[in-house]
């Protein structure tokens, strides 16, 4: 691709900063709800500081925004995705020398105890309101299962045979519940 | 429950995206909601959002003067490991082959005299030869590049 093509593509670094300083309050507002929605349960990102990074990215170019796409709409991607990346500062890659013409890698954990201890609670926490909430109806529990581990809606549409309404009514009814019990990080100093 | 660490976190962020995922789509009643549900107002949100891209502004700038501050630093360096080879006496005749060879240098706010290496002193001629090497523009040498 040129850099004809690029520029012709992408929004520039200045269009995207002044797309932000002239961005309406409405869209900040916007901006700040997701950012705290997703720095909910990230004890390694504030949502200032998820806010931050999207912008720094904008406008240094770090990260390209296609001209089709809402500047809106390309700062909550970036907070995404940036969240993502941060997630995996828990560990590192060291060499260790084992012996004189022996390297191994090996990949070191730089999370506490504590901190995992915590990170298990808040699951296990919200396991247990859900439970508690939802009693035996197993779908909630299974559609909140599925999107823990990552699979994505069609998918846990598909197999638990549900409607598309009903499949979304349903996790707006979770979504409000978690919303409203799940522990707000408890983030370390 | 089971898992790496990593395991624990990924199962975090996939829940913090599910949390996240409807506030693009939300009504404004429906927002305010879920902004008061995170503890703040509207206008804590606003001067939130201002604050962070103030900060990022300031963390361009620091980035770039800290890039500008390499560069310099750096052009140093290569002015000390490249010294022309030239004797005093050549400049003059590298300075008017660099001329011949590149006419629309002529543009450039140079003096006549230096274009012909006519008059022109020959440590000055020797002081433009060794700014076009760290330009890179001729070789230690004086050779074109």
């Amino acid at each position: 691709m040129t850099d004809g093509d690029d520029h012709s593509r992408h929004r520039s670094p200045e269009e995207l900063r002044s797309c932000i300083e002239t961005m309406p309050d409405q869209d900040l507002v916007r901006l700040t709800a997701f950012a705290a929605r997703l720095a909910r349960t990230a004890d390694w990102a504030t949502p200032e500081d998820l806010l931050q990074s999207a912008f720094l990215a904008a406008i240094s170019g770090d990260r390209k925004c296609p001209v089709n796409v809402e500047p809106l709409k390309f700062l909550m991607g970036a907070m995404r995705s940036i969240l993502n990346n941060e997630r995996n500062k828990d560990s590192r890659s060291v060499v260790t020398d084992l012996a004189d013409d022996q390297n191994e890698h090996l990949m070191v954990d730089l999370v506490t105890p504590e901190r995992m201890l915590e990170r298990l609670d808040s699951i296990l926490e919200l396991k247990h309101a859900l439970s508690n909430e939802f009693g035996d109806d197993e779908l909630p529990f299974l559609v909140f299962e599925g999107r823990m581990e990552g699979m994505s809606r069609p998918e846990i549409r598909d197999m638990l045979d549900m409607q598309q309404t009903e499949f979304e009514s349903l996790e707006r009814r979770l979504r409000r519940f978690m919303t409203k019990h799940f522990p707000k990080t408890r983030r370390a100093g | 429950m089971s898992g790496s660490s990593k395991d624990v976190r990924l199962k975090l962020l996939n829940v913090a995206e599910f949390l996240a995922e409807d506030i693009p789509d939300m009504g404004e009643t429906e927002l305010a909601d879920a902004l008061a549900e995170e503890g703040l107002s509207e206008s804590a949100a606003i001067r939130m959002a201002r604050a962070a891209f103030e900060s990022a502004k300031r963390e361009l700038n620091a980035r770039r003067f800290a890039d500008a501050r390499r560069q310099i630093s750096g052009n140093k360096s290569i002015r000390s490991v490249r010294p022309a080879r030239i004797e005093l006496k050549q400049a003059k005749q590298v300075l008017a082959a660099y001329f011949a060879r590149n006419p629309e240098a002529a543009s450039t706010p140079t003096t006549m005299a230096a274009r012909k290496g006519g008059e022109l002193p020959e440590e000055t001629a020797l002081e433009i030869v060794q700014a076009l090497i760290e330009l890179g523009e001729i070789s230690e040498d004086g050779q074109p590049r």
